[in-house]
Formats: C-alpha cells, sequence, structure tokens
C-alpha cells in the first residue's frame, strides 16, 4: 500500500505541483543518454565505473572499488548530496584525489567515457536504473534484490540481451568459496538425493514506523529519489527505512536477506522455477497495520524438492542465525557466509570458510570487470538473479493472496489466477516507464 | 447459520489468544457472548496494538460481514488503524467464493470489496480515503466492474496519478480503454495527456492496443507520440512498421537525444517482437539492418547488431565483423562480441571459425570460452580443438570454457594445459573445478572418469584440507590408472574404505591388460587384501573381465587341477542325504557305475580364469546327476582358510573326509558365491567336492584363500 493523505503530504505535494510546471518537455520519457556505447576495454584499460547511490552498500563498493585494480572511479552520484560529499571526502583519501559527484544519474549516464555503473540504491530504481544504463551502452553491477516485481525483473533481462551489455547481481555468494564448496557437496551427491531445503533469518525487522513530515534536507531531490514510486512526502523515516515500505522494496527481510539465501537454495538444487508457492505469517506483537509481517513460513515446490522460507525470532536453525540447509537421503548440509557443517552418517564436519570480510567482494568486482572484458555471462548473471528475486516475490504474492499459487515459470505468469497475476507488475509514475 | 458458526470460531480464537497474553488469568465468561464483529472492529480501532493485531487475525474471516466496518476504518486518521483496516480488507478480497456440493456457485467475498469501494469513488470521500481505496482497486476490480468512477477522478490534479496507477494495475480493457481516451483527448492539457499515455506501456495483452497505438503515435505532441512509438513496439504487427520507422526517422532536430532515443527504442523493440514471433524472420533482419544503418547513435546501432545476432543466422556473421571497420568501431565492439557469443546454431559457428583468423585476439579468446561453456556440438568441438592447440591465452580461455560447460574433455584437456604451462597460478581453477567434478560425477562412465581426473588434479594441486578430502572421495568412487600414485598410498594409509572393489578391481585388470603388469598386481594385491570376503567375488569378477594375468591366479589360490569322476546317478529329492550322505569312495583305478553307463576318473587341468571347471564340457550334458572332483592341498604348517566356491547346481564338500559344507540349490555358478572356512593340516590335505546336477548348465569352481581373503602358501599335487 502507498502512504498518503495528511495533511503534511497534502501540503508539499502542491508544491511540488506548483515547480514541476507544464513547459513543452515537461514530464517527458528521459533517459539520460550518451549518445554512444562504451568503448571495448583494451587489455591495459581500466573499466571506468561510477557509483549511483552512495548509502551504506554504495560506501562499501565505492571503497573496494577504489581499492580495485582492474577499474577506476570515475564518479559518485545521489540524489542526496549528504551522501554522495562524505563518501567523496573518503575517495579523497583513498585515491588521493576528488572524482566527480552528480546528483542526477542522467548527468552519469549521458558521460561517454563511463563504461559501467554499479546501481546501488534502493530497490525501487535498481529496474529503472539498470534498463537506462543498458540503453546509455553501459554495463551494470546491481544490487539484490534486481525488482519488486516479475515484469519489471523481466524487463531488465530484455534490456541487456537487446544492447548487448554485461549485467551483473550483487548476489556476492555466487563468488564467495564457501558458497561454491558447499554447493559443489550437494551438487556432487555427498548428502544424497536433495529432497527438502530451507532458508531461514530472523524475524522481519523492516516496519513502516510512524513518520514526521518535513521539508527534504538541502541537498535531496526528494522527487528524484522517489522516481517511479508513487509520490509521497518527505520524512525522515522513509528515507532511511525505505525497506519497510512495499513501494520501494516488496518484503522487508524477505526480500532483502531472502534474495541472496533463496539464490543460494536454487542454485543447489539446481532449479529457478517453483511450481508453487504458498506463504503464512503475521505481525503477532502488534504492528498489525505493517506490509512487512515479522513471522512468515513460506513453502516454495520445485520438482522433486520442497523448500521452504522461515523467518521468526530466535531462529538459529543449526546453529546458524541466517542460512541455508539442505536435506539429502544421505545426510544434510548447513551454510551461511563463514563457514558449512556437513551432517551424513560417517559424522559431522564443519569445514569453515574466510572470514567475511566485506559485502562489497572484490572477487565478484572482478568477474564482473573479467566479463566487461570477454562478454561473457558473469556469476551472478541478470537472469539468475532475477530467478532468485522473483522466487522471494512470488512467496510475498502469496501472503497477500493466501491460498496455494501454482506458477508458470516460462510464461512468467500465475496459472489460473488473474488477480495474483496483477501483483506481476506495477505502475511507474510519470515519466518514468519501462 | 453460517456467521453465528464463525462467530463462534472467531470467539474461540479470542478467547485463546487472550488467554496466551494474559497468561494465568482465564478468560471470564462474558467473552465468549460479547466478542462479536462490532467488537473486533473496536478493538481493531482501539490503541492497544497487540489487541490490534489479534482483531486483524479473526476480522477477516467474517469474510464479506466485516467489509462496511473496515471501509470505516480505511478512513482513519491514525495510520496503525487504517492500514490494519487495509490489510484486512486485501485479505477478505482475495478469499476464494465459499464451496458448495451442489454446484451453486456463490459470490467471491472481493464482490463485496468491490461494491463498497465503488461507493467511496462515487460519494465523494475524503483524498485520503479514495487514494487508499485506489490503493487496494488492482486487487478488486474483475473484469466486468465499471471502473467509471475511477477514471472520472482523472479530471482531479492531485489524485491523477494514484488514479491513473490504479487504472494501470486493473488493466481491465474498460480501464484501459478510458485511460486512452483521456490521452487522446487533444483539447486537454498535454502534461496530463502523456501522463495518461504512459500508464498505457506494459500492457500488450489488450486486444485494441495496436489500434490505440497507431493513434497516439500520430499525436501532434512529441510525448504522447513517443510514448505511442513505444506502444506499437509491443505489437510487432508487420503493417505497423513503416509508420513506426518514419515517425523514428523524421522527428524535428531539436528534439532532445534522449526523447529520439525512445523511438529508436521503440523500432528495436519491435522488430525483436517479430523475429521472436516467427513467419517473418526475413523482415526483421532485413529491418535490423536497416537500423544498423540508419541509426542515429552507436546505442541503437548496439540494438541492431545484438538483434541480428540474437535472432539471425550465419548470413549475420558478415555483419557483425563489418562493424570492426567502421568509424565508431570502438563502440560497437562490444556488441559485435557479445553478438558473436549470441548466435546460434552449426552454421553461424562455422562461418565464425571460417574467419577465425582475421578475429582480434581478445575475440578469439572470448568465443572459445563462451563456446566451450555453451555452444553446441560444431562449437563446442572447435573449443576442444583450441583448447589443445592453441597459443596460451586462446588455450587457457578455451578450457576454461569447458570446465564451465561440464565439457567431458575438459579434465584433460586442462592436465595437459597445466603440464605445459608450470607457472600457471592453481588458485583460480580450484573452485570451477570442484564444481565441475561435482557435476560430472553423476554422468556415464566418461563423464565419471573425467570427474576422477579432475579430481585427481584437485588431490595433486590443491592446497586447501577440505577440497583435497573431497577430491579423494570423487577420486575412490571412480579410481583411474593416472590416479595409481595417489591410490596407492591412500590404500597403504589404509584409506581404501570408500573405494569400490570392484573399480579398484577393474582399474588393477586395465593396467595388467595394458602392459603396466606390475602396478596393476600390486593394486589388485593391494585391494585383494584390503577387501572385504563378500567384495572378492566383484573384484574377481571385475579381474576376469580385464583378462587375468596367470601370476593372479597364483595370488588368486585358483586351484586348477582336479580328477573327476561322473556323471554319477542322482535324483533330486535325494539331495545330499542319498548316495552323498558320506564321502564318496576314491580309487581313481575303479570303473563305476554312472548314470549312462561306466565311468572312470578323468585328470582336469584346463579351468578357467578363476579355476571353473565346465562339468557338462567334459562329462557331458546330462540332467539329474551328480560328479565327484577330488584335489591334494599341501601346505607347509597347519592353516585355517577359506575355500571360496561358486557351483551350478549344488555343492558338497569333504576336508580330509569330514564334510564341511552342503548346499544343496538350483543356480548359476558365479565367483566365490560359498565361502566355506576349513582347517588344513601341515602336509597333504584331501579336498572332495560333489556336484550336482539338475538341468541346463553344469559345473563348480574353487580357490583358497587365508581367512581375509588374502593369499594362502599352498600346492595342489596331481
Ligand atoms: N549485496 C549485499 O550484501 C547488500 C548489502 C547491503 C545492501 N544491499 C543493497 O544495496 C542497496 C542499497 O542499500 P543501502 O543500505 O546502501 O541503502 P541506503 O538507503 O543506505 O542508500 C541508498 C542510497 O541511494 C540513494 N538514491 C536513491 N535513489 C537514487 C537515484 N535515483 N540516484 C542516485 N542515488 C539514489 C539514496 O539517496 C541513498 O543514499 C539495496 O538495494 C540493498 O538491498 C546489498
Amino acid at each position: 500500500m502507498t502512504d498518503s493523505g495528511t495533511a503534511g503530504h497534502r501540503i508539499s505535494r502542491r508544491r511540488f505541483l506548483a515547480t514541476a510546471g507544464a513547459g513543452l518537455f515537461a514530464i517527458l520519457p528521459n533517459r539520460g543518454h550518451a549518445g554512444q556505447a562504451a568503448r571495448r576495454i583494451g587489455p591495459n584499460d581500466r573499466v571506468r565505473v561510477v557509483v549511483i547511490g552512495n548509502g551504506g552498500m554504495g560506501t562499501r563498493h565505492t571503497e573496494a572499488l577504489c581499492a580495485n585494480p582492474q577499474c577506476e572511479l570515475v564518479g559518485l552520484c545521489d540524489v542526496a548530496k549528504g551522501r554522495s560529499m562524505p563518501l567523496l571526502e573518503k575517495v579523497k583519501t583513498w585515491l588521493g584525489q576528488p572524482v566527480p559527484v552528480y546528483q542526477d544519474f542522467r548527468e552519469v549516464l549521458a558521460r561517454p567515457d563511463v563504461d559501467a555503473v554499479f546501481v546501488v540504491t534502493p530497490d525501487h530504481w535498481h529496474p529503472l536504473l539498470t534498463i537506462m544504463a543498458c540503453q546509455a551502452g553501459k554495463d551494470v553491477y546491481v544490487e539484490k534484490p534486481v525488482c519488486t516485481t516479475v515484469e519489471e525483473g523481466r524487463a531488465m533481462v530484455e534490456a541487456a540481451r537487446r544492447y548487448g551489455r554485461v549485467v551483473q547481481v550483487g548476489t556476492q555468494q555466487r563468488s564467495i568459496p564457501v558458497f561454491q564448496k558447499a554447493i559443489s557437496l550437494v551438487r556432487g551427491g555427498r548428502i544424497g538425493q536433495v529432497t527438502h531445503a530451507t532458508a531461514w533469518v530472523g524475524v522481519n525487522g523492516w516496519q513502516v514506523r510512524q513518520e514526521n513530515y518535513t521539508d527534504p534536507p538541502k541537498g535531496l531531490d526528494w522527487n528524484l529519489w522517489l522516481g517511479p514510486a508513487p509520490w509521497a512526502p518527505f520524512s525522515m523515516e522513509r528515507y532511511m527505512d525505505w525497506m519497510g515500505w512495499h513501494d520501494y522494496a516488496r518484503g522487508g527481510q524477505l526480500t532483502n536477506w531472502g534474495i541472496h539465501l533463496v539464490d543460494v537454495l536454487q542454485w543447489g538444487i539446481g532449479q529457478d522455477r517453483p511450481l508453487s508457492v504458498q506463504a503464512l505469517g503475521g505481525s503477532y506483537r502488534g504492528n498489525a497495520g505493517q506490509d512487512n509481517y515479522e513471522t512468515i513460513e513460506a513453502v516454495l515446490e520445485y520438482a522433486g524438492v520442497t523448500a521452504t522460507w522461515e523467518q521468526r525470532h530466535s531462529n538459529t536453525h543449526g546453529g546458524k542465525g541466517y542460512g541455508i540447509a539442505f536435506y539429502g537421503t544421505d545426510g544434510a548440509l548447513f551454510v551461511d557466509r563463514g563457514s558449512f557443517v556437513v551432517e551424513t552418517a560417517d559424522g559431522r564436519r564443519e569445514w569453515v570458510g574466510e572470514p567475511e570480510k566485506s559485502w562489497a567482494y572484490p572477487p565478484h568486482h572482478d568477474n564482473f570487470f573479467e566479463c566487461i572484458r570477454t562478454r561473457n555471462r558473469p556469476a551472478a548473471d541478470i537472469e539468475q538473479g532475477f530467478r532468485s528475486t522473483s522466487a522471494v516475490l512470488l512467496a510475498g504474492i502469496a501472503l497477500k493472496t493466501g491460498g496455494k499459487l501454482r506458477w508458470d515459470g516460462d510464461r512468467e505468469q500465475f496459472i489460473g489466477n488473474a488477480q495474483a497475476d496483477r501483483l506481476l507488475r506495477r505502475a511507474y509514475r510519470a515519466p518514468w516507464h519501462l | 447459520m453460517r456467521k453465528v458458526a464463525i462467530a463462534f470460531v472467531a470467539a474461540a480464537c479470542w478467547v485463546m489468544a487472550a488467554a496466551a497474553l494474559e497468561g494465568a488469568s482465564l478468560p471470564a465468561e462474558g467473552d465468549r457472548i460479547t466478542v462479536t464483529l462490532d467488537v473486533l472492529l473496536d478493538r481493531l480501532a482501539g490503541a492497544d496494538d497487540q489487541v490490534r493485531a489479534q482483531a486483524r487475525q479473526i476480522i477477516p474471516r467474517y469474510g464479506a460481514d466485516a467489509v462496511p466496518g473496515l471501509v470505516k476504518l480505511l478512513a482513519r486518521e491514525e495510520a496503525p488503524v487504517w492500514r490494519t483496516a487495509f490489510i484486512c480488507l486485501r485479505d477478505i478480497a482475495h478469499q476464494p467464493a465459499p464451496v458448495t456440493m451442489d454446484q451453486r456457485v456463490a459470490a467471491p467475498p472481493r464482490v463485496a470489496v468491490q461494491r463498497a469501494l465503488a461507493g467511496v469513488f462515487l460519494e465523494n470521500a475524503s483524498e485520503a480515503l479514495v487514494r487508499r481505496a485506489l490503493d487496494l482497486m488492482p486487487q478488486v476490480w474483475a473484469e466486468g466492474d465499471d471502473p467509471a468512477p475511477v477514471v472520472a477522478l482523472l479530471d482531479r490534479p492531485e489524485l491523477r496519478e494514484a488514479a491513473l496507477r490504479a487504472l494501470n494495475e486493473t488493466a481491465t480493457p474498460m480501464c484501459l480503454d478510458a485511460v486512452a481516451r483521456f490521452a487522446e483527448d487533444t483539447s486537454r492539457d498535454p502534461v496530463a495527456r502523456r501522463e495518461a499515455a504512459m500508464a498505457l506501456i506494459g500492457l500488450s495483452g489488450w486486444s485494441e492496443a495496436s489500434a490505440r497505438a497507431r493513434r497516439l503515435l500520430a499525436d501532434p505532441d512529441p510525448g504522447v507520440a513517443a510514448v505511442g512509438a513505444r506502444l506499437l513496439a509491443e505489437s510487432g504487427e508487420p503493417a505497423d512498421w513503416s509508420a513506426l520507422r518514419s515517425a523514428a526517422g523524421s522527428l524535428p532536430p531539436d528534439i532532445p537525444d534522449s526523447l529520439r532515443f525512445e523511438f529508436w527504442d521503440a523500432c528495436l523493440r519491435f522488430v525483436d517482437r517479430a523475429a521472436r514471433a516467427g513467419g517473418q524472420w526475413e523482415l526483421a533482419m532485413a529491418w535490423y539492418r536497416d537500423i544498423l544503418a540508419s541509426a542515429p547513435d552507436t546505442v541503437t546501432a548496439s540494438g541492431a547488431v545484438m538483434g541480428l545476432a540474437r535472432f539471425g543466422d550465419e548470413t549475420a556473421v558478415p555483419d557483425l565483423l563489418a562493424v570492426l571497420d567502421r568509424p565508431d568501431a570502438e563502440q560497437l565492439a562490444n556488441p559485435a562480441l557479445s553478438g558473436l557469443l549470441a548466435l546460434r546454431g552449426r552454421a553461424a559457428g562455422r562461418a565464425i571459425v571460417d574467419r577465425w583468423e582475421q578475429l582480434p585476439e581478445d575475440f578469439r579468446a572470448a568465443i572459445v570460452e563462451h563456446w566451450g561453456t555453451s555452444g553446441g556440438d560444431f562449437e563446442a568441438e572447435w573449443a576442444n580443438d583450441r583448447a589443445r592447440n592453441a597459443d596460451r591465452p586462446v588455450r587457457r580461455a578455451a578450457v576454461r570454457g569447458m570446465v564451465k560447460g561440464s565439457r567431458t574433455a575438459a579434465a584433460e584437456c586442462l592436465a595437459a594445459y597445466l603440464d605445459a604451462f608450470p607457472d600457471e597460478p592453481f588458485d583460480a581453477w580450484e573452485l570451477p573445478l570442484r564444481r565441475y567434478a561435482a557435476e560430472m560425477v553423476w554422468g556415464d562412465e566418461a563423464m565419471k572418469r573425467a570427474a576422477a581426473l579432475a579430481a585427481l588434479q584437485l588431490v595433486r594441486r590443491s592446497k586447501d584440507e577440505e577440497t583435497v578430502f573431497e577430491a579423494m572421495r570423487w577420486l575412490k568412487a571412480y579410481p583411474v590408472p593416472e590416479a595409481l600414485d595417489v591410490l596407492k598410498a591412500e590404500i597403504r594409509s589404509g584409506g581404501l574404505s570408500g573405494v569400490p572393489t570392484d573399480a579398484l578391481a577393474a582399474l588393477a585388470a586395465t593396467m595388467i591388460r595394458d602392459g603396466d603388469r606390475e602396478n596393476g598386481l600390486a593394486l589388485a594385491r593391494e585391494a585383494l587384501a584390503g577387501a572385504s570376503p563378500e567384495n572378492s567375488g566383484k573384484i574377481l569378477t571385475a579381474l576376469t573381465a580385464g583378462g587375468i594375468a596367470p601370476e593372479l591366479t597364483e595370488l588368486l589360490g585358483v586351484i586348477r587341477s582336479w580328477q573327476v569322476l561322473g556323471p554319477l546317478p542322482w535324483q533330486i529329492s535325494a539331495g545330499f542325504s542319498g548316495a552323498f550322505a558320506e564321502e564318496p569312495q576314491i580309487d581313481f583305478s575303479a570303473e563305476v557305475d554312472g548314470s549312462g553307463g561306466k565311468v572312470t576318473w578323468k585328470s582336469v587341468k584346463e579351468t578357467g580364469p578363476l579355476g571353473e571347471v565346465n562339468l557338462a564340457g567334459v562329462l557331458g550334458m546330462v540332467e539329474g546327476a551328480a560328479a565327484v572332483a577330488v584335489c591334494r592341498i599341501v601346505v607347509p604348517d597347519p592353516a585355517k582358510a577359506v575355500l571360496r566356491c561358486g557351483s551350478d547346481d549344488g555343492i558338497k564338500v569333504w576336508v580330509n573326509g569330514k564334510a564341511v559344507f552342503e548346499n544343496d540349490c538350483d543356480r548359476g555358478m558365479a565367483p566365490d558365491q560359498d565361502l566355506i572356512p576349513v582347517e588344513l593340516n601341515a602336509g597333504e590335505n584331501r579336498l572332495t567336492v560333489v556336484v550336482t546336477q539338475r538341468a541346463g548348465g553344469w559345473g563348480f569352481q574353487a580357490r583358497l584363500t587365508d581367512e581375509q581373503g588374502g593369499p594362502l602358501q599352498f600346492s595342489v599335487v596331481p
């Protein structure tokens, strides 16, 4: 649900409409356009990147990119100067020099010398920024979850393929050895035939909080922050805690952690389209008006495998506060970013991975840069990131519709449920469109 | 009746929830009566969050009955209240129609929500309530429900965005028709028309879409026309091409680049759709070439290059390579390469290979990597060839691709590559190779062998303990000759348990057959020494299949010379209780009454590799008979041993006149079917065997080992 109708809302909306103007080119589709596709990277060239979205995760990426000899940071971009400016200060110390800072990403896309962008904004901007970057001839690293609806995700894949761009998704587990090892065991039959898998995390803490409407802080282009999402008045709660609102992220922890973990789950079972999905949940301790239910149990049916997504209090399944477990005919395997545990008839073994460093995982960046050169599909290609995102989106839809939803993963529609199908797409606020 | 039942269930739930909430204090009897829908709605609207949470869970169970009360709460100012009412209404809108067994279809609760919301739109409700109702609309409006009250809101600027969103997401033909009408109405504000037009994007399933798109494309407003182009792109009907293409080609020069791009992007989408739809493939290819030739920028040209590649065939290869000679080649090189990778089919692969030497080296490397990963037979074969013969960068890329693509030959290619370039760091290969082995280990024999070869590389080169551990498991599952040193070390350290003994024996046999006698024999000896008694039969079968060497016969304790007498009269009904209750008399010079006349003892020295004696061959094909076989075993010291026999059919054994075993059965022969513990005296021992014949084949086999199945020192005297 969108949030609206308070006094504060009406006032600031009128102000917005008054300033928006109605000139000849107002509310025109405007994608920002370099007029030329990114160059081919020579063997001695570094990939020129700009990080779009300079909040928590954008800062992590920027730090890792500044240290990476394969690339050259050539700009920062955030609708909030209050975010990009402090990061710029850090960049100056990391690189010994400043880089240009942009508030409107369309200026970044219009720069012909930029080879690739990192999209590290809130989720509601991921699809369009990715598509527009492809349409500006640039390669893209986009954070997870890649989309908020299935239709958007498909459009992202199409844009990548239509313009021949490399799109890597921030599901860095695909490049982390502990997961690669664990998955090779699951796929190699160490625990026999896997018939059940589960992914879990603690309670869904992302909530819509009581808002205090104010004018946006200086240097924040709130209209651009909202972008394709419904217009809403500014509040610091919304800006900071956007993951609680379904207009910006479809499920809080369900899509935030869910995509990471369900991605690994689907990787392990070698399937990326559930046959059916059902889900139950609620916010039983109060906060009944939340779209993000605190407690969730979703069941995804795959060929030969039942999978669950579990969110609850005190969730330390297999000794791990979050993770994925595979259950097979000959044993079980638990994995998280730190280690994996194999339990088979011949005993229990725990293998520790590398200590988790940064979510901006350099080998995952390297894989992206390498694929920019070879044009091969990256480790977390957009199609795969989209399929993993859709699994959790489907669970979120099932929470709203109730009942068992049968999924046609080829046509990307529910079977015999037009009402649920409507939740597979969303309207965009003009002038933004897919 | 129904209402009462639900109220009761709800009340019961409430009672339980309340009990849980208040811990020890039990619900007052009064609660049972007073908790009605009205009370629950009050609780939902109250100040207590926890109580609201419980009401939220129960109210949707009232279905349509709860709708009027919930819609009232939807208008409330307090966010927790209206939001909770919103969620309850959404729940109700998704409830299925009540199921009856008489095929009467009752209205789903959604209908009640729809009517209540239509009322909200009509009755001039507060803006806040209207917005919330608009947000619910897509979950509530069915095809036949009239959207007119929402369409009317398009005239209210402050609600237009929300109304357009609701109509777009509801997307019934009636909704879309109304939005299109609004967008087409040139008497309206152009900005509002653009907004409305954009709300039609993405709704290609609508049968009217193309007709409306054509109208919008012709609109005097460039913003509306751009949306028209975009909508028309979703039609892909050939008849629409010229209108779309000429609109893109005849834009005024002062139009912003980004808007111009909308038209060209629409052209690409249009052709993609046409190409995908099939039936107009040649047209689509011609259209891509046209776009490539006249695109205003290299991004649009990239789209045309990719279109030719994604949907095209070998005829696209020259187009793709030609872009490398254009002045804007630097920008088109990425799509050209991406395009070469995207091309499918043998003929396209061949067309690329025909121009191989014209390609830059980085292209060649990228192509073989991609072909190794996901090419068809022809492409994979080329990658395989390059993985053995190309210069290092291309060779490396080809091997990488083959590993990624789980090609059977990849493990071998990698081994050769690593041997050829000892300075190659192994780190980058380690995880891909693990993945490879894990995928291959499930395949046919050739794939299993590849998995083992990959595992062998990991065992030899990885520094990661866990990786070596797993790789060793895979290697043991399919021991390959290349791994002999590793396996022998493993055997010596007592780590044989994971190795299937038959696999190990097959390996030993292969080595012996291939001329590596010494190692093969050593391996077989170690395998036999370590094998459990039950497994030795499997080992023998495998060794036999490999063609057992004479040296092994000795090692295995095969008994190859017998004195045989038969066929003697025998009846199934008698088993071993009649004539053969006691050890037969042994007199090698005697002439005895056989089942078909007089018989005498014959000496047998020709046996199969495991000592198989074909009695039917030696004594003739008979039915209902028995034969006696005798040999003398000499051991230096008293010994406990195991006599391992196979027989067709039943068998009885005496050692030094004492019966040690009998099995009156009807079976075919396999090595080591019966394991018979025996005690031997120092010096000579007499071994007497009776083998019965029911029908069909007739024979037996025997060998003598120590108690563990290992070699026993003995000789057979004639
Ligand atoms: N891969 C991981 O492990 C991982 C970890 C954390 C976050 N993430 C993802 O990263 C994304 C960002 O998360 P965060 O925690 O950094 O959020 P955040 O709110 O801290 O930062 C987002 C930033 O994007 C800016 N922004 C919004 N719209 C923009 C636009 N159109 N152009 C430029 N800037 C824009 C905001 O002003 C804000 O500064 C999320 O999608 C999240 O899921 C991934």
